[in-house]
């Protein structure tokens, strides 16, 4: 299934609530928690993991995995984790709303 | 895939890190598919496979890593000093554009630099004296409302009768030198009297000792002087104290109680200053020949003082009536009086040299362009790959600016040397009033509008490119110029050639003016004549007797000397600058009805300077002291006074000119002379009365002495000093040849001529290799339209003959606007032309046919090498 846009980056955010990663940790772990529906391209990925960067929103340092090898690794910043919350609740209220419209007010 | 291990030391470029991002999740992906159980090489494939297209991922992060990131300031400045580097490779890769880039900018700033600061030195700059535009000039008005000279008379009831100057100051002075003794050799200064509040007046202190004091401005006090920087240095032998310090001049001992600051040489170029009111009061209304200045008094507006002092001058009108000819007073600011005649020919350089700029900077724009839409293949090429385009831009404007700071610092030095040239042979006095200097406001200006010019024409093709599509750029090849980029061509050639030919048509009219003030027929001749100027001083040669043996004795000593053709005197020479003038009466007539130029000469004088006689009679050895007074007039006096009648046997008398002396007797008329030009070559010839020096000696002992000779006159300068030596070595000389002196009064036109001339061929070449240029870049973009038409079988003679038609076209558009363009601003220059009209038609025929032969050549050389295209070359490359 193809993402929905701007939502990429919300899904990066919540993997990287949980704890540092690398960016092909990431991607994994949005397909598995996803039951494999949400695929991410490598192309988006990355692009997406340094706009993040640059607003501040993750911190990125060089590290080396278990098995030895270099990667870089991101993780939340303070603002990343506000970002994060707001953007939760915005889409909280986003999906209520298409939910009302497609489907009419619950009973 | 390179393995990396630990980290590299140092700041880290974003294409390596990206680079290392991306490698390294292809490694973790390597790595899983290994560790579920498929083969290395396999898995490599296979991760190679899903990651998608690895470059554009990359530049795609880099984009986002890069752009706006606040680099670190060693950052920053490693980039910048990247992009000068190249630059300057690129710049250097094509050698014969930089240098002509940098000349034609060197060009345009170092002249227009070096003309602005000279002008700005001069008309704009305040005069080098304090609160300079306190100071005015003023003049008595006649009742025809001209300026006329000011009577000391008048003067001193001003001065008390005014209240709104600070201190006003009468001067007298003339051109004429006066002999000063008692110095290291007798030397002839300029000397002016000055009133008491003079120095105060024009706002200069001395730079040693002091000025006068009130007692000592006082008729019948001892007699004091103020003396120039240079007096002092070559006169004085510069002592570091005044006290006993005299010099002796107009047969009195002066002690010298001050020394003036160098440069200072207000009025006239004078050296040496006294106390005017040494002469005692004269009450006459009339005595004209004094100037003044005065200094308002601060706040006051020039108006309301002008106002004041002009109702003292009516109401002494009404109070003198016939006593005074001045019904009122005129004020001008003193700056205006002293640069006013420079005014035009400044102006009028400046405009030129701003119009060389113009034409400098359209060059500078068509070969960047030319450049440009040259490089868009390289340039489209390079974005492909991954440049961006703010980086694109970038690099364009550091090799705009590289090339502007060449040419700016050519420029500069440029600028200064063509000043020093200027002022080197820069004629007039008014030069040397002024503090020139390099102007950095005028170089600043003149710098940006050179580096705009190389800024937008050097970004506008990095500008087009990113507009346009790179793919596009790159199928097009060299043929992607669109329509719009031939008309920039076109209106810059038309623009220049436009420029061009008004600068030439000012050049020619400038020079025709030069050519017709030499042949004006000036009534005498200078070849090989040599003029001596001498000055008796009054303490030895103070009757008539002895300055009429003196002046014997030397003519008769030179006529001996070899080579000497003949021997004449007169008391002022034409073209010296010097003259004096006065009334006189016509037997018959009501008393004061002659008014002329008056001359003492020599019986040979007329034909020392080739003077030719009219009517009657030189003077001859008969007329002598006591004898029969006789004169002889010009031409002009002749006409005006006797009409068709022959003026030869009337009588003249009572000439102001020496009738205190002489009497008011009457004298006969014996001969009439052609009339000569005295004050300048384009003046009319005044008319003048000349009396014989035997018969007016006191009146002839500052003559000027003229010897014709048989060679050329410099050879007799040593001869005829050592005559006057033996003679009397009190007497200073000054020997020079006529010509010098015919010279020099032709130095400002022929000034303005030769710098306007020099202009407007520096034009002309810019202009040409602009064209050159243009033409040269319209060949190689169509080479390959061309290469097929030869294939096909057309001839070169053809395609020449086009493109040269077709370039010839803009160039024959400018001439027609240079053209019309040269006419309206004719009229500007009515004042500086003599003897062409501004609209002159050989001058513009001339300047038509240069421009032409130069454009036809420009664009003939680049189409020739169209028949050397080989048409199956270019059809393979590309």
């Amino acid at each position: 299934m193809d993402l929905l846009k701007g939502t990429l980056d919300v899904l990066i955010l919540k993997t990287l609530s949980a704890r540092k990663a690398h960016g092909y940790a990431v991607a994994r772990e949005i397909q598995e928690q996803s039951g494999q529906a949400l695929i991410v391209e490598e192309g988006a990925l990355y692009p997406a993991l340094r706009r993040l960067e640059k607003r501040g929103l993750l911190r990125a340092s060089w590290g080396q995995t278990d098995t030895g090898r270099e990667a870089k690794f991101y993780a939340l910043t303070a603002a990343g984790k506000r970002h994060l919350k707001q953007s939760v609740s915005d889409w909280d209220r986003y999906v209520e709303a298409m939910g009302l419209v497609l489907r009419g007010p619950k009973a | 895939m390179k393995n990396r291990h630990g980290r590299r030391p140092g700041p880290v470029s974003t294409q390596e890190d990206v680079d290392r991002e991306l490698r390294s999740h292809l490694a973790l992906h390597v790595e899983r598919l290994v560790a579920q159980g498929v083969p290395p090489e396999e898995a490599q494939r296979q991760a190679r496979e899903a990651f998608g297209n690895y470059a554009a991922i990359s530049s795609q992060c880099r984009h986002i890593s890069e752009a706006n990131s606040p680099q670190s300031l060693a950052n920053m400045f490693d980039s910048i000093v990247a992009d000068v580097r190249f630059a300057w490779r690129t710049l250097r890769k094509n050698p014969v554009f930089l240098a002509t880039a940098v000349m034609t900018l060197a060009l345009g700033i170092g002249a227009n630099t070096a003309i602005f600061s000279v002008v700005n030195g001069i008309l704009l700059s305040p005069l080098p004296y304090e609160e300079p535009d306190r100071i005015v000039a003023l003049w008595e008005r006649t009742p025809s409302g001209r300026d006329n000279s000011i009577a000391t008379a008048n003067f001193w009831d001003w001065q008390a009768q005014t209240e709104m100057f600070e201190s006003m100051a009468v001067m007298s002075f003339s051109s004429s030198p006066t002999t000063v003794l008692g110095g290291e050799a007798p030397a002839r200064v300029r000397t002016a009297a000055v009133s008491l509040d003079f120095f105060r007046t024009i706002g200069v202190q001395p730079r040693l000792g002091r000025t006068f004091g009130a007692d000592e401005a006082v008729e019948g006090a001892p007699p004091k002087l103020v003396v120039a920087h240079s007096v002092w240095q070559d006169l004085l032998g510069a002592p570091a104290d005044l006290a006993g310090q005299t010099l002796r001049m107009n047969g009195f001992e002066a002690e010298v109680v001050g020394v003036m600051p160098p440069g200072f040489n207000y009025p006239g170029r004078s050296q040496v200053w006294f106390p005017i009111e040494l002469y005692g009061f004269n009450p006459h209304r009339t005595a004209h020949g004094y100037s003044a200045i005065a200094r308002l008094l601060p706040e006051v507006p020039l108006e309301a003082a002008a106002e004041e002092i002009d109702a003292v001058g009516a109401a002494l009108y009404e109070i003198y009536g016939d006593e005074t000819d001045a019904v009122g007073v005129n004020v001008y600011p003193l700056h205006d009086e002293l640069v006013g005649d420079a005014r035009s020919p400044l102006i009028l350089l400046l405009a030129s040299s701003g119009m060389v700029l113009l034409v400098a900077c359209g060059n500078l724009a068509s070969s960047l362009l030319a450049r440009g839409t040259q490089r868009l293949p390289e340039t489209a090429l390079r974005a492909a790959l991954g440049a961006r385009r703010g980086r694109l831009i970038r690099q364009a404007i550091t090799e705009a600016v590289v090339l502007a700071v060449l040419g700016a610092v050519v420029g500069m030095l440029t600028a200064q040397f063509v000043t020093d040239a200027l002022l080197r042979s820069a004629p007039g006095d008014v030069w040397r009033y002024a503090s020139v200097e390099l102007d950095p406001a005028v170089l600043g200006f003149t710098l940006i509008v050179a580096l705009g010019t190389a800024f937008l024409f050097g970004l506008y093709p990095a500008l087009r490119l990113t507009r346009s599509s790179e793919a596009d750029a790159l199928r097009g090849g060299s043929r992607t110029v669109a329509g719009g980029g031939t008309r920039i061509w076109s209106a810059l050639v038309v623009a220049e050639v436009a420029l061009v030919v008004v600068l030439l048509t000012g050049a020619g009219l400038m020079m025709r003016s030069f050519q017709a003030v030499l042949d004006i027929d000036a009534g005498f001749e200078s070849t090989g004549v040599l003029t001596v100027d001498i000055d008796l001083p009054e303490e030895n040669y103070a009757d008539d007797g002895a300055v009429a043996r003196f002046l014997d004795g030397a003519l008769a000593e030179l006529e001996a000397l070899p080579g000497v053709d003949g021997v004449g005197l007169v008391s002022h020479l034409p073209l010296s600058g010097r003259g004096t003038n006065g009334q006189f009466d016509i037997e018959g007539r009501e008393p004061g009805a002659g008014y002329s130029d008056y001359r003492v000469a020599s019986p040979d004088y007329f034909e020392t300077l080739s003077i030719p006689l009219v009517e009657g009679r030189f003077f001859e050895p008969g007329d002598q002291a006591g004898g029969e007074p006789v004169v002889v007039v010009n031409e002009a006096l002749a006409r005006e006074y006797f009409g068709d009648e022959s003026a030869v046997g009337k009588r003249v008398g009572n000439l102001a000119n020496d009738n205190w002396i002489y009497g008011e007797e009457w004298m006969r008329i014996v001969g009439v002379v052609g009339d000569v030009r005295h004050r300048s070559l384009t003046r009319a010839p005044a008319k003048t009365i000349y009396v014989h020096y035997r018969q007016r000696p006191l009146r002839a002992r500052t003559p000027t002495i003229t010897v014709r000779t048989t060679g050329d006159p410099v050879q007799l300068v040593n001869p005829v000093r050592n005559v006057f030596a033996r003679l009397d070595t009190e007497i200073p000389t000054e020997i020079t040849p006529m010509r010098d002196l015919v010279s020099a009064s032709v130095r400002d036109r022929r000034f303005t001529a030769v710098v306007l001339s020099a202009f407007s061929v520096m034009a002309l070449a810019l202009a040409a290799v602009g064209i050159y240029g243009v033409v040269a870049y319209a060949v190689a973009r169509r080479r390959r339209d061309i290469g097929i038409r030869l294939a096909l079988g057309a001839e070169p003679g053809r395609i020449q003959h086009e493109i040269v038609r077709g370039s010839l076209l803009p160039t024959v558009i400018g001439l027609g606007i240079g053209v019309a363009a040269s006419i309206a601003l004719g009229r500007l220059v009515t004042g500086l032309v003599y003897g062409v009209g501004t609209a002159d038609p050989m001058t513009f025929a001339g300047v038509a046919a240069i421009l032409l032969a130069t454009a036809f050549v420009a664009c003939w050389l680049p189409a020739r090498r169209t028949a050397k295209i080989d048409p199956m070359t270019t059809m393979r490359t590309d």
